[in-house]
Parts: structure tokens; C-alpha cells; sequence
């Protein structure tokens, strides 16, 4: 049996007397496309910031492929590979979105400050193969035709793709996707759906976190619904939503 | 038209505003404070430059690097033993600590190097003349480092990986450690850039004026005057509110006098009426 890529323990974060993350377990294995869906509120954001070493004080274990991470940097976290991408954030506004993309690798990449600083034959062939790599990343994700727009102009929606384009470029074996689909169109949700779908029939381990559940019933095998910071259901679509528990956290149990 | 001299004099004060307030732009812009001791910072650098080239004989560009890096160390130390511990509570404790730290500096450098102004010796003396023009060497040379010093800056912050992690780092500190940067070690090497410049700024002016505990309140002043200028959070911005300042503070020395002193300030309010979010800034919601 293979070992899961990552293994959560009882992870308990509280917030002063509130709890947002209750004893959570759950283990995932290589390859997975799992989704975690719940009301406002659930923990599932939390459970991100835990994850990505965003809060570093909680209770609970956090282990990726059999090593504990709780507990590390965020940096040292990305650089072990698990990479998080948000909602829609572009980091260098006023460069191109292929630039963006490079500086990516170039932020991971093992040249120091000083080789890069005298321009080095080996700073210089990175960049060379840097940009192809860049360029073969936009091609699955649907930017190729925007690689030399600047990322600031761009739509929404493809900000959204270029999110992920430079999640990929740190060549992540588990990527934390939050929320992806939230405050898009109808197109650029669907062009968001094919990569996720093409990124997990690539073998790379991807959780997300989604408000849209059509979505994520429709992309994951597997779904993890989480209700006041508690693990109230964990099976396939057809399982969970039919759960009587999941169904009264979504529309509230009927009194009397 | 001011004569040729007082363009000189222009270049060579906007050269010393530009480098301390790029230093504490680029602080400003990656910790998101004010260092309100950068001024101190450079008044210690002062000291240093005085110390090391006036009274050991130390070579005087070597004393400039030593005392650029020391000043830089004593910004890092500052960073990680006083700002950063405070960080997780709010932005108002660090800048406080700062305000504080004025005090300590001058109170510091009253007790141990005396209040008494202390002159610093030309570093290269003799003159040059270009055309029709003499201009002392001194002050070539202050322009020439100063100059070479913002070119290193903006090649340091826009072509190095460490400029694109500070940038990154300016944008969202977290999002930037998403791709595996590290904001600590960001923040040192922010804070020790911005306050060498303090320490380069301190060692090119020692020579032209005098040197006591008191100096660095002026520098910092006009700094954030040029930052307001030229907007909170862009380098370039900070070049232009110095270059700005020091241009028009000197030519209205040349025809007004006393009442310069004044300019900066109409400069700011005309600045801040007509484009709030200062000349380069960006608006902020």
C-alpha cells in the first residue's frame, strides 16, 4: 500500500475561544484530486493557512511525504513543494506575463544573489532554458496568446490562470487550490476547469477548496465536507451528497 | 539663470537627499514603516567617517565602506532585535521604537563623542575645472559615488533575484513565501541596503559640512519630504522629491536666502493638491 503523500493529525486551530479547525484527520494520496466544500466559515480556509505554514501555532501534525512539516516556514513549505495558489493574485503587476512566470523559477532557483549579480554563463543559461520552460507552461494553461501582455491589464479570470501557471512553475507535487472558481465568468470557468482536470491527469496531488460545489462534484473523485471546523462527511460525490449531515449544514436542520 | 555653481551645489545636495531617501523608501516600501531613526543612522555614520578618517588617517574610501557596512549591520540588528518582535502587533509599536531610538542615538553619540561640532577634513582635495567652470574635487567625487551608488541600487532591485524577492515581498510578504521567499532574510537585507545608503550619504557629506549628535534630524526631514514628493513606495519617486528638493532649496538659497528653508514645505502642499498620492505613487484604496 502506498504511503499518502500527506497525512493530517488532529489538527485543532483555535482563535481565541474559537475553534475554526476541529481534530481534523485526513490522509491523501499520491495523485489525488480531492475536494473540500462546506459552508462559509467551515475551516476550509484555515486548513490552507495550516497547510501552506501560514499560522505556525496550532495543534495537530501536519506530515508530507512521511516527514512532519507544522511547524516550518511558509518558504521552507513551498520549497518542500506543495504550492497554494490564491484566489487571484499577480505578483510583478508591471511586468509581462511571461516575466512573471520566469521570475518564478528565478525566486526557487539555486543561482545566488551574486552569481546573478555578475551575470554568470550559468546564471545566463538558466534564464535561456527558464524562458522555453516558461513559454511550455503557458501553453497547457491557455495564456500562450497573453505571454507578452502585462499582467496588471489582464482579465480577471486569466489573472486567475497565471496564478496557477506560476504555482506550477515551482514544480509542485501537491497544489493547494483556493477557491479558483469564485468571482469568474462562465467561460473562464471552464477554462479553469479543463487545466485543473488536465494538471490531475498529470499526476500532480491537488486539494481545492470551492465554494462552487457543481464544480467540484463535477472535477474531484473525492469530496471532504467540513462544518464548524469539524470533518462531518469524506467520499465520493455521489456519498456525500446525499449525506443527511452534509445536507442539513448546507440547508439547515427542520425543526420540529 | 543661476550661475553654473549653484547647479553644482544643486546636484550635490539632491545627490545626498536621493540616497537617504531611497534608503527609506525601499524600507518603507518591504516593512511598511517609516524608520524615523534613519536620520540617527546617519548621523552615527558621521561619527564613523569622523573617527576612522579624520582621526585614525584611515584611506577615506575605505573608511566609506566600513562605515556603510556598519551602518547597515546596526540597521539589521535593529530590524531583528527591536522591529521585528514587535511586528506581530501592528505597525504602530516598530514605528514608535524608531521615534525612541532618535533619542538613544543622539543622547548615545552626546556621551560619548561630545556635543561639539567637528569638522572633517577634504577627503580629495584640490580643484578641477571643466570649461570654463572650477569645482572642487570633493564635490565631483560626491556626485560621482553618489550617482554610482543609485545605479548599483536600481540594477541590485531590478536585476537581481534579491530585488525580485524584496519586490515580491512589497507586494504581499505572504503570497511572495508561496514561492519561496524568505521574508526574514528579506527584511535584513532591505534593511541593511537602505540604511548603508544612510551610511554612504553620511560618509560623502562629512567632508563638505561639520559633524554633531544633531545632524540627522535635517537629512531626514527633506527624505520624507522627498518621499511625499515623489510618492510613498517608489524608489524613483524618492530620486525625483530629492532631486527636486535639492535643486530648488539651492537656487532659492541663491536668490532668496533665509526664506528657502520654506520652498520645501509649499513644494509638498502644491505636490499633495495636486496629485495626492505623491508624484510616482500609486492611489491606495
Amino acid at each position: 500500500m502506498a504511503m499518502p503523500i500527506l497525512e493530517l493529525r488532529k489538527l485543532t486551530k483555535r482563535f481565541g475561544n474559537l475553534i475554526a479547525l476541529r481534530e481534523f484527520d485526513l490522509d491523501i494520496n499520491q495523485g489525488e484530486l480531492i475536494g473540500v466544500i462546506g459552508p462559509n466559515g467551515s475551516g476550509k480556509t484555515t486548513l490552507f493557512n495550516l497547510i501552506s505554514g501560514y499560522y505556525r501555532r496550532f495543534e495537530g501534525e501536519i506530515i508530507y511525504r512521511g516527514k512532519r512539516i507544522s511547524g516550518l516556514r511558509s518558504d521552507q513549505i513551498a520549497r518542500k513543494g506543495i504550492a497554494r495558489v490564491f484566489q487571484s493574485y499577480v505578483l510583478y503587476e508591471d511586468a509581462t506575463v511571461l516575466e512573471n512566470i520566469t521570475r518564478c523559477f528565478y525566486l526557487i532557483c539555486k543561482t545566488n544573489s551574486w552569481q546573478s549579480f555578475f551575470n554568470t554563463s550559468r546564471y545566463c543559461k538558466e534564464e535561456v532554458t527558464q524562458r522555453a520552460e516558461a513559454e511550455e507552461l503557458l501553453q497547457p494553461v491557455g495564456l500562450a496568446e497573453f505571454r507578452d501582455s502585462l499582467a496588471g491589464k489582464l482579465p480577471y479570470g486569466y489573472c486567475r490562470l497565471l496564478a496557477l501557471a506560476m504555482a506550477l512553475a515551482t514544480n509542485p507535487t501537491l497544489l493547494l487550490l483556493d477557491e479558483p472558481m469564485a468571482g469568474i465568468s462562465h467561460e473562464e470557468k471552464g477554462l479553469v476547469i479543463n487545466l485543473i482536470k488536465k494538471l490531475g491527469d498529470q499526476g500532480i496531488t491537488i486539494m481545492l477548496v470551492e465554494h462552487d460545489v457543481k464544480a467540484v462534484v463535477d472535477i474531484c473523485p473525492r469530496l471532504v465536507v467540513l462544518d464548524f471546523g469539524r470533518k462531518i462527511a469524506d467520499g465520493s460525490p455521489e456519498e456525500v451528497t446525499t449525506d443527511r449531515k452534509v445536507i442539513e449544514a448546507y440547508l439547515g436542520v427542520e425543526e420540529g | 539663470m543661476p550661475p553654473v555653481a549653484v547647479w553644482m551645489d544643486g546636484l550635490l545636495l539632491s545627490s545626498i537627499y536621493i540616497l537617504i531617501a531611497s534608503g527609506l523608501v525601499l524600507v518603507f516600501s518591504i516593512m511598511g514603516i517609516v524608520n524615523f531613526a534613519h536620520g540617527q543612522l546617519y548621523m552615527l555614520g558621521a561619527f564613523l567617517i569622523y573617527y576612522m578618517f579624520a582621526r585614525a588617517g584611515i584611506n577615506y574610501f575605505v573608511s566609506l565602506i566600513i562605515t556603510a557596512v556598519a551602518i547597515g549591520l546596526l540597521g539589521i540588528a535593529i530590524e531583528r532585535g527591536l522591529l521585528r518582535p514587535l511586528a506581530p502587533n501592528g505597525l504602530l509599536p516598530p514605528v514608535v521604537v524608531t521615534l525612541g531610538l532618535i533619542f538613544l542615538f543622539e543622547g548615545i553619540a552626546t556621551l560619548f563623542f561630545g556635543p561639539a561640532k567637528k569638522a572633517v577634513p577634504s577627503a580629495v582635495p584640490g580643484v578641477s575645472s571643466i570649461g570654463a567652470l572650477t569645482v572642487s574635487n570633493e564635490k565631483l567625487v560626491v556626485v560621482a559615488i553618489a550617482v554610482a551608488v543609485m545605479i548599483g541600487l536600481y540594477f541590485l532591485v531590478s536585476h537581481t533575484r534579491m530585488g525580485l524577492a524584496m519586490r515580491a515581498s512589497a507586494q504581499d510578504p505572504y503570497t511572495a513565501s508561496l514561492y519561496g521567499v524568505r521574508r526574514g532574510r528579506t527584511l535584513s537585507q532591505t534593511m541593511f541596503i537602505g540604511c548603508a545608503l544612510a551610511g554612504i550619504a553620511a560618509s560623502l557629506m562629512a567632508p563638505l559640512y561639520f559633524v554633531d549628535p544633531w545632524i540627522g534630524l535635517t537629512p531626514l526631514i527633506m527624505a520624507l519630504l522627498a518621499i511625499v514628493i515623489g510618492g510613498l513606495g517608489s524608489v524613483l519617486g524618492a530620486v525625483v522629491g530629492g532631486a527636486l528638493l535639492g535643486f530648488s532649496g539651492t537656487f532659492l538659497i541663491y536668490y532668496l536666502g533665509p526664506w528657502s528653508e520654506l520652498t520645501a514645505f509649499l513644494i509638498v502642499i502644491a505636490v499633495l493638491l495636486l496629485r495626492p498620492e505623491g508624484i510616482f505613487g500609486r492611489p491606495r484604496a
